[in-house]
């Protein structure tokens, strides 16, 4: 349990958000309504997912006010707070994939298939045809594909079809690419590591602890951006890290930590 | 109406606020709004009218009396009473109003005034019903081809089965009286009972049944072809009563209802078209059917429920001598003896002598009407029931219902109420009586068209019309107010009766606190209580709920939504219904109607039982209630 | 190849063959994305909320968050008598649904839409693919829910009983807008020589789309329903004008020009050519 302590809150948060968006729906809890593409916090404050709303500038709608709030609402918490933390305290395809990557590990898959190569960048590319394809086809793109609203929507709207997708997601991760739809090809995930770059909350490292035993980098589902391990004490700078929390847990010798970056940084200058 | 002295009063079994409307109909002061209209018959605002017995006596007033009792009735007082929507215009009123008038008064045009059932169910429903042939018959445009008063209650049941066939507590079969001993004398004869046999005293009409029941002088009800418990005003007395008392309820239904909720004992009865039958519409059109399927499961005819019945009683069990009970305030004598010069033993069941008798017999099941269909009732079935004696059910061995009808029919042959034979009804699509000489009637009274009205025009030299008929022919000349009955008896013979008859307020009117009207009836698609039609799928489907329809203007006085859940509550009990402010029904503000065929909206909860205290039926039609956001 | 030596691949090369390499990776992946996009969209017999724009931009301006279904079931008036929550009216599109996923729709038959006064739903919206403004009465400024044209409901005289001579007003009496939308036609019955057709008859300037009538029809499958106005309604055009109705006689004034055409087949030839074709063989 010791080594489980940002695990276990990621999963509390993310079950309490899924579970406040059924209630939302069900029984009409005014807490958290709507669905992860846009909800209404408190019956109050709109919270809109600005990829989605960028899909639909593409498009060349109009919208209502109330979802541009939403989105610089969000935009603003991402970029300047939680960086790329969406993925792994909100996301409920995270639970899917992490699940994947812990049965990869527990059935050595890694150790026994040849790994397949795939390019970290697919992302990027896919966060630009998304917006191509919204433009052309007059549809958000990706919000009619997205696993990540699919499942959502599965949980808060009552289970239909559509699961499939999940399923597939499941078999990908798990027998082809490691964490190969949210480190690879998730283009939301893409998104919030763009915006999420400059954010404020990071993970630092201290290698006079470090004690090279390289399970953070095992456990991370972004490991290029553990680079500075046994090198430098330096902050995760990379938008890709998803502040999960993971390489804290499992680090015996405290060499990695969660910090408000620039704060600690100025900080320790002016010691 | 109730009077004072009544059991449950003394007992004590209202609340204060019932007892508030149920004092006002046991005695009442003259309202303002009536004043006038009581004027000529010795009232004046403030006068206390007590509820007493034997005031509906009938008497003959002078045409010059009767224009005195129309005098009040100006076009002013007449649209300030009649006026139901606050929204409209007086005037626009009266000129609606004028403008019927002059419908009907226009010398050559032909009116028929249809009404339903909801005209009667007022706490003056019968003076409604005869100042509506009232108007018909001053204009002379009654009983002509064309023009007629017509009031349409006679569905199937209402018509058919208890004002032709007398199964009402006061009737006997073609309009005679159970108050009337040479009525009874002719039934006695006809059923083979001896003579004293029937009580005399016909009085528990439903009201006073539900009543009887809650004041513990009814022990045993049987509930046929209705759901006594969810029809009846006031329900919340008469289910409580069902549960708690020290009483026996019996429903046979084929679905279970709020009567079968509150019974001791359901038993399945076979619908309409599972058991051979016949009804009786409205326009007098008598129509027979033939079974058409066995019915579901154990299910049997309500009459072999009661024929069944029957077996288990004999003389010496049935026919001593009763002491007064009731209404009833004389002994009924024993007839034993005068069973037994008839021919009857002590241990005669009631079965041999109501049923299985020798005429019954004749009616054997080779007659070509029953031949190759199916008769549960008198041939048993596939089914294989097993039958109150615990055998298995193979049926009476003769053609039951043939028998009786055929009996039924006999008393109105040759007394104006003539019905053709049993087997012509199975050939044809219905006749209306009096059918004479195979020739159905189509306007009664018409000397044209009705050959008793002939006959009796002929007798008496008339040449368009006969009002033939005994029923309070002989009458005292009076005043307005009272009879004179120094003076001698007039006959009416071959005339109809026009009535004088004031307005008057209900008992229970809006006020303060019970703000609003209450206005019960029905909807297209479903019967009364609904215990049937809600379960056909697709009327359950076109309106699965009653609503609570309501002018838009009162539901945003009480801060209600269309849709929203409200109260209704009357001093007698509450019911939750839904507010619809659109569509099919849309009343004036200040009343609200609510449809009472859905037992979750039981609004029989809140209505008045009040009942006209000429026809007994309660006003279903207004009470005063209150309404708020539940 | 044979002898030569391996072409050597220059930087200037190498940029323009990944460049390539990319587009030619990206082209495919619009197409493929794309081409499922647009089989992604609904089936053209969608039935929207209240308000919602036109099709096209309905789906363009959609986030799928489902506040609106949210607000359509959690309605304060959406309960039985014993307070029970009951479906609400709006559903989110699933895989298989016919119905591009996520977005809001109703099948009238199974929940109808019950023309609340407030119009939860379209308040609800975020990005105004459900626009208020289309059920605001513009003068009053208030919400006027009559406005909101969700669909047509559509007669199948094939399958009504009215039009068999049976009596039957069950969508009439639903109806909201009693004989506004729903009017009953009087008509003779020559089969029976004495009784009236009492045939429904929709007038679609007043019907919302609500649906009621369709959720209340006594047919198996019902013989009144509601379709997409588009797909429902036809144009008369630029042509015909109603010359005894004011309003009518306004579209004269307002139409473009340029959508008249006066050219058919006939018209493709010019005239001299056809003088001069011959082709009568002489």
């Amino acid at each position: 349990m010791k080594n489980m302590k940002y695990l276990i809150l990621r999963r509390i948060t993310q079950i309490t958000l899924l579970f406040l968006y059924f209630a939302g729906n069900a029984w009409g809890w005014s807490i958290l309504q709507g669905d992860i593409s846009t909800s209404l916090l408190f019956n109050k404050i709109p919270l809109s997912d600005p990829f989605a709303l960028l899909q639909i500038l593409a498009t060349g709608a109009l919208v209502g006010a109330n979802v541009v709030v939403g989105a610089v609402i969000i935009t603003l918490f991402y970029g300047l707070i939680g960086g790329r933390a969406f993925c792994s305290w909100v996301c409920p395809v995270n639970m899917v994939t992490d699940l994947a990557t812990w049965l990869r590990r527990k059935l050595l898959i890694d150790k026994v298939e040849p790994k397949i190569w795939m390019s970290r960048n697919i992302r990027y590319y896919m966060i630009a045809l998304a917006l191509i394809v919204s433009a052309i086809s007059g549809l958000a793109a990706f919000e009619v594909v997205s696993p990540i609203s699919i499942l959502n929507r599965n949980i808060v709207f009552g289970l239909g079809s559509g699961l499939g997708l999940i399923g597939a997601i499941f078999i990908f991760d798990l027998f082809v690419v490691k964490n190969g739809w949210c480190g690879h090809i998730c283009p939301l995930g893409g998104f919030y590591s763009l915006i999420g770059k400059f954010s404020l909350f990071k993970v630092k490292h201290d290698h006079q602890k470090c004690t090279l035993c390289m399970r953070c980098k095992e456990v991370c589902p972004e490991s290029q951006v553990l680079k500075m391990i046994g090198k430098s004490s330096i902050t995760v700078n990379s938008g890709e890290c998803t502040n999960c929390g993971r390489c804290i847990d499992v680090c015996n010798d405290d060499a990695l930590f969660f910090t408000i970056s620039k704060y600690i940084k100025e900080n320790k200058e002016s010691k | 109406m109730r009077r004072a002295g009544e059991k449950s009063l003394k007992d004590g079994l209202y609340s204060d606020k019932e007892m508030e409307i149920i004092k006002k109909e046991m005695a009442k002061e003259v309202s303002s709004l009536e004043a006038p209209a009581l004027k000529p018959y010795g009232y004046k605002e403030g006068d206390v009218m007590k509820n007493r017995g034997g005031t509906l006596a009938h008497w003959i007033i002078s045409f010059e009396d009767y224009k005195k009792s129309l005098e009040p009735y100006t076009l002013d007082y007449v649209a300030k009473l009649a006026k139901g929507d606050p929204d409209e215009p007086l005037e626009e009123f009266k000129k609606k109003l004028k403008k019927l008038a002059q419908l009907y008064i226009e010398k050559d045009r032909k009116v028929v005034s249809f009404w339903t059932m909801g005209m009667n169910q007022h706490t003056r429903g019968s003076w409604d019903n005869t100042l509506a042939y009232n108007v018909h018959f001053l204009l002379n445009k009654q009983a002509k081809p064309g023009s007629g008063a017509f009031s349409l209650t006679g569905q199937p049941s209402a018509c058919g089965t208890a004002r032709e066939v007398g199964t009402f507590t006061h009737r006997l079969p073609a309009d005679m009286m159970v108050k009337n001993p040479k009525h009874r004398a002719i039934a006695e004869k006809r059923w083979r009972i001896p003579e004293g046999t029937l009580n005399p005293v016909g009085k528990q009409h439903i009201v006073a049944i539900h009543r009887g029941l809650e004041d513990g002088l009814i022990k045993f009800a049987w509930v046929n072809v209705c759901n006594a418990f969810q029809d009846t005003a006031n329900a919340n007395h008469w289910i409580k009563a069902a549960r708690k008392k020290d009483c026996f309820i019996v429903t046979s239904d084929g679905y279970p209802g709020i009567s079968a909720m509150v019974s001791d004992l359901v038993l399945p009865s076979a619908m309409i078209y599972e058991k051979w039958g016949a009804y009786g519409n409205a326009e007098r059109r008598t129509q027979h059917w033939r079974q058409q399927v066995l019915p579901v499961g154990q299910a049997m005819s309500d009459t072999w429920q009661w024929v069944e019945l029957s077996k288990r009683f004999k003389v010496k069990d049935v026919w001593g001598e009763y002491p007064p009970s009731g209404p009833r305030k004389k002994p009924l004598p024993s007839v034993i003896e005068a069973a037994k010069k008839m021919g009857y033993s002590e241990d005669t069941t009631m079965y041999e002598i109501l049923f299985a008798n020798e005429e019954a017999k004749k009616y054997t099941l080779d007659d070509p009407v029953a031949k190759g269909f199916d008769d549960t009732d008198s041939k048993g079935d596939s089914r294989k029931v097993i039958g109150s004696d615990g055998k298995e059910w193979k049926g009476y061995g003769f053609f039951i219902h043939k028998y009786l009808f055929e009996e039924y029919a006999s008393f109105g042959r040759g007394h104006g109420h003539d019905l053709a034979p049993f087997d012509v009804y199975h050939k044809v699509r219905g006749l209306k009586w009096p059918v004479v000489n195979g020739k159905e009637t189509f306007w009664r009274f018409n000397v044209k068209y009705d050959p008793y009205a002939a006959k009796a025009a002929k007798e008496a030299g008339l040449t368009d019309f006969a009002f033939y008929g005994p029923l309070a022919k002989k009458l005292y000349p009076g005043s307005l107010t009272k009879p004179d009955k120094t003076k001698p008896k007039i006959d009416l013979k071959n005339k109809a009766k026009i009535f004088a008859r004031p307005y008057m307020d209900p008992p229970e009117m809006p006020d303060k606190e019970y703000d609003t009207w209450l206005c019960t009836g029905r909807v297209l698609e479903h019967w009364h209580s609904g215990t049937m039609t809600m379960r056909v799928p697709e009327l359950f489907r076109a309106m699965p709920e009653a609503l609570c329809y309501m002018h838009p203007e009162d539901a945003k006085k009480r801060g209600v939504k269309r849709g929203e859940l409200v109260w209704i509550e009357s001093r007698r009990g509450k019911v939750k219904a839904r507010v619809e402010t659109r569509g099919r029904n849309r009343p004036p503000r200040g009343l609200v109607f609510v449809p009472w065929f859905d037992e979750k909206v039981f609004i029989n909860k809140v209505t008045l039982d009040a009942t006209c205290p000429m026809s007994k039926q309660t006003d279903y039609k207004k009470c005063a209630v209150k309404i708020y956001k539940a | 190849m044979g002898g030569k030596e391996k072409e050597k691949i220059t930087p200037r090369r190498r940029f323009f063959t990944d460049l390539a390499h990319h587009i030619g990776l990206g082209a495919m992946g619009v197409l493929l994305w794309a081409g499922y996009t647009s089989k992604a969209k609904s089936s053209p017999l969608t039935l929207r909320p209240p308000a919602a724009l036109d099709e096209e931009d309905f789906l363009k301006t959609c986030i799928k968050c489902g506040l609106c279904a949210e607000a359509c079931q959690n309605r304060p008036q959406n309960k039985d008598v014993n307070g029970k929550q009951l479906p609400g009216t709006l559903k989110m599109a699933k895989a298989g649904d016919n119905v591009t996923i996520g977005t809001p729709f109703f099948i009238p038959r199974d929940v109808p839409c019950y023309m609340c006064d407030d119009i939860p739903c379209t308040k609800a919206c975020p990005t105004e693919a459900l626009d208020i403004t289309r059920v605001t009465n513009p003068k009053t400024k208030e919400l006027d829910i009559k406005m909101m044209r969700m669909g047509v409901a559509v007669v199948d005289v094939h399958s009504c009983i009215a039009f068999w001579g049976l009596q039957c007003d069950a969508c009439y009496r639903a109806c909201p807008l009693l004989d506004e939308a729903i009017k009953l036609v009087y008509n003779r019955n020559s089969r029976t020589g004495k009784h009236a057709f009492l045939e429904p008859k929709v007038d679609p300037d007043v019907c919302t789309g609500c649906g009621l009538c369709e959720k209340a029809c006594v047919t198996e499958k019902p013989a009144i329903f509601v379709l997409p106005r588009e797909v429902a309604l036809g144009k008369v055009g630029a042509h015909y004008v109603r010359g005894w109705d004011k309003k009518d006689q306004q579209r004269v004034k307002e139409r473009n020009l340029n959508d008249i055409t006066t050219h058919d087949e006939r018209s493709k030839k010019k005239p001299i050519d056809y003088l001069n074709s011959n082709s009568l063989g002489l």
